[in-house]
């Protein structure tokens, strides 16, 4: 009984989508493996791609959390630089001349860098729960926002020469595995959670697939969306702290394209861009492929530009692969409804 | 005009099918001009699917569309308005934001493919319209500013225009009083002389056997009845329509006498929509609400449940005022409400039939911290397809693979799961077919025999005396009128309608 329920909120067009990407992720790995036997196929790139992979992925399950309720969180980047900043210039401050700083400030330090991002999460949040702003307006005004104010406060010039122990974090392992991997498999499975085993998490289904109907079943839409940001919030500033924790700096512009990269990969994983059905399994196995696209674009030498063109050309390409599906999916179910 | 008399319009041994599924299965029908036709027909019956292949916007497998003496195996869109089949669709299909004038003299220009427009050409398409079926409406209002009478004489004027020969007219008479009903048929009349082929898609019978020559029967996708109007007596028509003999003998239970109060509505007021509502709903009791499309009785229905704004006056139950506004605390209260629209407000369409099953009072199923009781979850969505007999293999099928009866039970289990004080059904069976209409009114009647308080609005005054113990009835946003159980008639609360 139980087992039939497991995979319950994401259905069986979820799983199907995993399926397709599950091939699909094996395809690219073995044709760059094929292509690239030695520069792509080697441990070298795995363990950089391992680095390289968890500040994506993170920054892109905050990004499917809001497009899960139909919305659109254009304000990650920003937020998870405001984050590495603030976390950034706490250390740098009170390191001084030292090269060292204790562990208790590190500590705060990152609960600072944290409360930033729950910060600007809540201003999200109350433009578009409580005063009801279109999301992708209202977090494209909050991106600049905290943008500009981070520019300012900065003059624009990046933090850099953070402690040790601190960049041992980003680039350090965790019994053999980089660090950040060990985080974002730990932050995949904290949301994998929240979505499918809690009452929120369908709540957000819910919402996503229908707005009007969640608010005619008093779920508390506004409180389910409040959250979504939040938390969106939250994650952006995890994933700025590790950024800054494997580059030991901040800076305001950093990552400026990943907002862009992060729609691909979040759309590549089967999340539905009206909202209601998405998987953090399916944004992982993105992710993954991306990466290994961009790695072997390198291996290749091909120009950085063509991965450009090739992450623009796998978003339409999924997207017509999405609605040419979705429409045999309808006729098939018009047919069945005809028939019963 | 005598050969467009004699000419006939029609479909023969159409074939549709979807997807492997027959949607229509050979059916032949044809109009004289001149003539009002009625096809009449359950929801699935086919009906729409007819009236698409004849506009154009499906293709048939097989068959002839014929249209005087031409015949096409399938038309276009532009093909069909070219060759004068009109259709008007229940919402009219009008711009709100243009005048009466730009909004009849629109599809002229686009048929004609003339790309500027010259505000004299428009007023003067509108006028001729206008005149040709003897109505006098402001051309330069704007159509978001008019009556919904007038609307539809507008969508008639537009018809004109366009040389209609064969116009459709899909449940033209809902939204209308029964003197704009009477304005309605007066101009179906005008049209008819001039030798247009009417076609009425209703299921109002008493209003099909006035206005209608001839009439068709489809059930299934199959013609099960066709011939003279005048030939169908109304029982024949509803059985011809459902295959079933439908009873619609009152099915409500006895009520006991008792002064008790579940709820108290007093004086709720939002101008312009309703103003000084008062009544009461005692325990099993079930009210019916009715009123014409537009008379205040869905923003009342909501303004109960708090999804409409409230001026004044106040909502008690069980003897506490509520807070009005919210539905959060109407929930509290106990006061459950299936909304009007299935389809957008009710389901979650491509959720799972659990998920909708449990949407209201998803809290419930919360274990400790907040994690989610997956096996009680599962078991209470069983229960609720066993007792409300929802027909489905998988709890975890969309529920959009259910049939429009099914779908509504589900809305109707995921309120009946809070076990409300009172419960609100805004058209409960609408777009359901006659099986499933019937087992809903009767889980109501057991609900309501158990203690569960109903007010059912609905504009099905059939239905409603079937199972309401008392009616009320709103017009302007206000009571006109209140009948009691001895009083529920079809004629007298037709007329008071009106």
């Amino acid at each position: 009984m139980n087992e039939r329920f497991s995979k319950f909120n994401t259905g069986l067009l979820a799983d199907r989508k995993i399926t397709q990407l599950m091939i699909f992720t094996a395809l690219t790995f073995f044709i760059l493996s094929y292509v690239s036997k030695d520069i792509f196929f080697t441990s070298a790139n795995f363990i950089s791609m391992s680095y390289q992979i968890p500040e994506i992925a993170i920054l892109s399950i905050a990004l499917m959390l809001s497009m899960l309720t139909g919305g659109i969180d254009l304000s990650i980047v920003s937020i998870s630089n405001a984050a590495a900043l603030v976390a950034s210039w706490v250390m740098t401050t009170k390191m001084g001349d030292s090269e060292n700083l204790s562990n208790k400030w590190i500590i705060i330090a990152c609960v600072l860098g944290t409360v930033v991002g729950v910060l600007a999460g809540a201003v999200n949040s109350i433009l578009i729960a409580r005063l009801n702003v279109t999301p992708i307006l209202a977090t494209l005004a909050t991106m600049t926002l905290f943008n500009g104010i981070a520019i300012g406060m900065t003059n624009g010039e990046s933090v850099s020469g953070l402690p040790e122990q601190f960049m041992r974090v980003g680039n350090g392992t965790f019994f053999g595995i980089p660090t950040p991997f060990v985080l974002m498999i730990f932050i995949a499975i904290a949301v994998g959670f929240l979505i499918n085993r809690t009452t929120l998490g369908l709540k957000v289904f819910l919402v996503g697939t229908n707005r009007k109907a969640a608010q005619y079943s008093v779920m508390g839409d506004r409180k389910v969306i409040a959250w979504v940001y939040l938390i969106s919030g939250l994650l952006s500033s995890l994933a700025g702290l590790i950024i800054a924790s494997r580059t030991s700096a901040a800076s305001p512009d950093f990552g400026s394209s990943y907002i862009l990269l992060a729609i691909v990969i979040v759309v590549l994983g089967g999340v539905n861009p009206n909202g209601g059905f998405g998987t953090v399994t399916g944004v992982i196995l993105a992710t993954a492929v991306l990466q290994m696209v961009a790695s072997g674009f390198n291996a290749l030498r091909y120009s950085q530009f063509f991965y450009l063109a090739a992450q623009g050309g796998v978003l339409i390409f999924v997207m017509i692969l999405n609605v040419v599906l979705e429409r045999r999916r309808v006729n098939r179910s018009i047919a069945k409804s005809l028939r019963s | 005009m005598v050969t467009l008399l004699t000419a006939e319009y029609g479909v023969e041994n159409i074939v549709k099918s979807f997807g492997g599924a027959r949607a229509l299965s050979g059916v032949s029908l044809s109009v004289k001009g001149g003539e009002v036709h009625c096809i009449a027909g359950e929801n699935g019956s086919g009906k729409s699917t007819l009236i698409k292949i004849m506009s154009g916007v499906h293709a048939p497998d097989s068959g002839l569309i014929r249209l005087g003496d031409k015949s096409f195996t399938q038309l276009s869109p532009r093909e069909a308005v070219r060759e004068g089949v009109q259709v008007i669709f229940q919402d009219f299909s009008l711009l709100p934001n243009l005048t009466v004038a730009e909004n009849i003299a629109l599809p002229t220009y686009i048929l004609k493919n003339s790309r500027l427009l010259s505000k004299k050409q428009t007023n003067q398409l509108a006028t001729n319209a206008l005149d040709l079926i003897g109505v006098d409406i402001d051309i330069n209002a704007p159509v978001a500013d008019i009556s919904i009478a007038s609307k539809q004489l507008i969508a008639i004027a537009r018809a004109t225009n366009l040389g209609v020969k064969m116009l459709f007219m899909d449940e033209p008479t809902t939204a209308l009083t029964r003197k704009e009903i009477k304005r309605l048929f007066e101009v179906v009349e005008q049209i008819k002389a001039r030798g247009v082929a009417t076609v009425f898609v209703s299921h109002k019978i008493d209003e099909i056997q006035e206005i209608c020559n001839t009439i068709t029967i489809l059930r299934n996708g199959e013609v099960v009845s066709d011939g003279m109007m005048k030939d169908f007596k109304r029982q024949g028509i509803s059985q011809a329509m459902t295959g079933l003999d439908v009873s619609e003998t009152r099915i409500a239970p006895k009520l006991k006498k008792s002064n008790d109060k579940v709820i108290e509505v007093k004086n709720l007021t939002t101008k312009p929509t309703f103003s000084n509502v008062s009544f009461s709903i005692a325990p099993g009791e079930i009210l019916g609400m009715t009123g014409l499309l537009g008379s205040g009785r869905t923003e009342l229905a909501e303004a109960i449940f708090g999804q409409y704004p409230v001026d004044s006056g106040e909502v008690i139950v069980d003897g506490k005022p509520i807070h009005l506004n919210s539905s959060s605390a109407a929930l509290k209260a106990g006061i459950g409400y299936v909304p009007p629209d299935r389809l957008t407000q009710g389901l979650f369409l491509e959720q799972s039939i659990l998920n909708n099953l449990v949407a209201v009072g998803i809290d419930q199923y919360q274990s400790s911290g907040g994690r989610l009781a997956k096996s009680r979850l599962a078991e209470a969505g069983d229960r609720w397809i066993k007792d409300l007999r929802i027909k489905t293999k998988n709890p975890l099928n969309p529920v959009s693979s259910l049939s429009g009866g099914n779908q509504q039970r589900v809305v109707l289990a995921k309120w009946l799961a809070m076990n409300p004080h009172l419960m609100i059904l805004n058209g409960p069976t609408v777009g359901v077919d006659i099986g499933s209409k019937r087992e809903i009114l009767e889980i109501i009647r057991d609900r309501a025999q158990e203690g569960m308080s109903f007010l059912v609005v609905s504009d099905d005054i059939p239905e409603l005396i079937q199972i309401c113990h008392r009616v009320i009835v709103i017009k302007n946003g206000q009571i006109s009128k209140e009948f009691s159980e001895e009083q529920l008639d079809e004629t007298v609360l037709y007329k008071e309608l009106s």
